[in-house]
């Protein structure tokens, strides 16, 4: 390839290319006339596209230009303060679509899906609870006191899909007394779908949530879980100064 | 007055007052503990005053589960058909959960932040000083044309109280029924398979004869004593409580005496008799209303004498003061009303709360 490469320009009399292997992977149309034979507005929407593909996105930010936060502001009202301390991304609108469509997709036909049944997670919670006695691996009708902290430990690391849940207290009060299966649990929320077919997202900050394992009741407290699940295993949880809502 | 009057957490009215703003201050003050009845020139409460008390009909409930004040029997038996009056007894406003119903059809749960956390009811808008003391006031409307079994504000409320938490008081109450014929006491049967303990509630008198006491001059016209003929209408009032308490008045020089320094206010008369009339209990609105009308009676039949006066005191740790406003405890928890019988039908209202 190289010696090809390298007769190329000598027969076309163009000076020596240096740094020939960078241009290996390109095809032999690529760097002849092929490309030249574009006008602009192909080379532009060719040139979009491959910047697209390939770039990551916050190279493309468009509003180099804005150098409001090189200054301070001196107007007081709240809403000014609020838009210049997020940096607003203008991202292009495709590559919102291009990155979010599936994840978000994935998450609306989850919530707002009319066909969601209770029913239907039935087995998924039983795989918990198997999922999570193997991770125990303590016979829960025979645990005592001692065995608490250890169980507690697991259960911090434990994955929460398909749990039975119930918010036992909250700061608010439309939340105390929902139940259901976890079907989502996210950084923030947890999504329940409940025995009456409804799909409902739980903030996890300010509430109280129990699951009952057997004869054992796991707490959680959900102001110290505002965390990833998939982070939540290599999270070390510190002790905090108060447990109260 | 030597006593300097500490007015940071006094509120204090002084009106001539009609007759429908008395009824209706006194009917607003739902739950009463005790009754000082100051009449200056007698020895003993006359009999009209003293029968006021013989049909009152008060019952302490042990061991009742909240639930079961929101239930549609209870609701068309006696919210409805009557004036109900029900207070927590026992429970502290500051520490815990107090409950109460109103006769106008409220149940009013003041609670505290981790029962509140738990219930799962929602909570009134909280004022300055709920917000300070982190607690929370639930109000439920059981008069309401939406509050019935099926509606799911009734439902959700019916489930919260019962399944959620054990939420059981002891209660006072009374009950005033519309229809004369109905006993008052049947409020007591309902409940009797319903709590632990069904007790009635009897009335604790004390009177005591006072003699060769000094009473201030009061005039009608000249509330705030600038004549000189009469005192001023503060210390008029500081000096009903100091006999009320049996402050001893007779030394006249501050400076000597050791335990107070209270005295009566000039000008004064010598009153040779006077007697003091203290009765405690769970008290109703209905039965204050025929005291004051008797004292009324009696002070206009002997209009020599010096001012009578009546007090009427409500509870400490009641969750509302007077028409569904809401109580606190700033220093303590007292809320009172005294109302001065002066000549030509006028009378004279304090109100003092502490909160």
């Amino acid at each position: 390839m190289t010696e090809k490469q390298q007769s190329e320009p000598a027969q076309m009399t163009l000076p020596t290319v240096t740094n020939v292997e960078i241009y290996s992977s390109l095809e032999r149309e690529d760097l002849h006339s092929g490309k030249n034979s574009m006008n602009t507005s192909q080379k532009k929407s060719w040139l979009a596209d491959f910047t697209q593909e390939h770039l990551p996105a916050n190279r493309l930010r468009s509003n180099e230009d804005d150098m409001s936060n090189k200054f301070l502001s001196t107007s007081t009202s709240r809403r000014y303060k609020k838009r210049h301390s997020k940096q607003k991304i203008k991202v292009s609108r495709s590559i919102h679509a291009k990155l979010n469509h599936t994840q978000r997709k994935l998450a609306k036909d989850l919530i707002t899906s009319q066909n969601q049944k209770y029913s239907t997670y039935i087995p998924l919670r039983r795989l918990w609870t198997s999922y999570i006695q193997d991770l125990m691996s303590v016979d829960m009708s025979k645990v005592t006191a001692p065995v608490f902290m250890t169980l507690a430990q697991k259960m911090m690391k434990a994955d929460l899909h398909g749990c039975p849940l119930t918010v036992r207290r909250s700061k608010c009060p439309g939340y105390v007394g929902v139940e259901g299966i976890v079907i989502q649990e996210t950084r923030n929320m947890f999504t329940l779908i409940c025995q009456d077919d409804k799909v409902r997202c739980i903030p996890k900050a300010n509430s109280v949530f129990t699951t009952v394992l057997q004869n054992v009741v796991f707490t959680i407290h959900g102001n110290q879980f505002l965390v990833r699940p998939g982070e939540r295993a290599a999270k070390k949880f510190k002790a905090k100064s108060t447990i109260d809502l | 007055m030597a006593a300097t009057f500490t007015s940071a957490a006094f509120n204090l009215t002084t009106l001539v007052q009609t007759d429908d703003k008395i009824s209706s201050a006194i009917s607003g003050h739902y739950f009463n503990n005790a009754l000082t009845v100051i009449l200056p020139g007698t020895n003993s409460l006359p009999e009209t005053v003293s029968e006021c008390f013989a049909d009152q009909l008060a019952y302490q409930l042990h061991g009742l589960p909240v639930y079961r004040l929101v239930e549609v029997p209870f609701i068309h038996a006696f919210v409805k058909n009557g004036l109900i009056y029900m207070l927590s007894a026992n429970t502290q406003l500051d520490t815990h959960d107090c409950v109460a119903v109103t006769p106008d059809g409220w149940l009013i749960l003041h609670l505290t932040k981790d029962t509140y956390h738990e219930l799962g009811l929602e909570a009134t808008k909280q004022t300055h000083q709920q917000k300070n003391s982190d607690t929370y006031v639930v109000k439920v409307n059981l008069l309401a044309s939406y509050f019935k079994p099926g509606k799911k504000n009734y439902d959700s409320t019916l489930w919260c109280l019962k399944n959620r938490l054990d939420l059981v008081f002891d209660f006072h109450i009374a009950w005033e029924p519309k229809d004369d014929k109905v006993c008052s006491s049947s409020v007591s049967a309902y409940f009797l398979d319903k709590c632990a303990k069904v007790e009635r509630r009897c009335l604790d008198r004390r009177t005591q004869v006072l003699t060769s006491l000094p009473c201030p001059k009061v005039q009608a016209d000249d509330p705030e004593g600038t004549s000189g003929q009469s005192c001023h209408f503060q210390e008029v009032f500081e000096w009903i409580g100091a006999v009320a308490c049996g402050v001893d008045m007779t030394v006249k020089d501050e400076d000597t005496s050791y335990t107070s320094s209270l005295c009566c206010p000039e000008p004064s008369q010598n009153c040779p008799r006077c007697c003091l009339f203290q009765v405690s209990g769970f008290i109703t609105p209905g039965t204050i209303l025929k005291v004051f009308k008797a004292l009324r009676q009696y002070t206009t039949a002997h209009t020599d004498l010096p001012p009578a006066s009546l007090t009427v005191h409500g509870f400490q740790d009641s969750p509302i003061f007077t028409n569904n406003c809401p109580h606190h405890l700033h220093i303590c928890g007292d809320n009172l009303m005294t109302f001065v019988y002066l000549p030509s039908n006028q009378c004279w209202l304090y109100r003092a709360v502490a909160s």
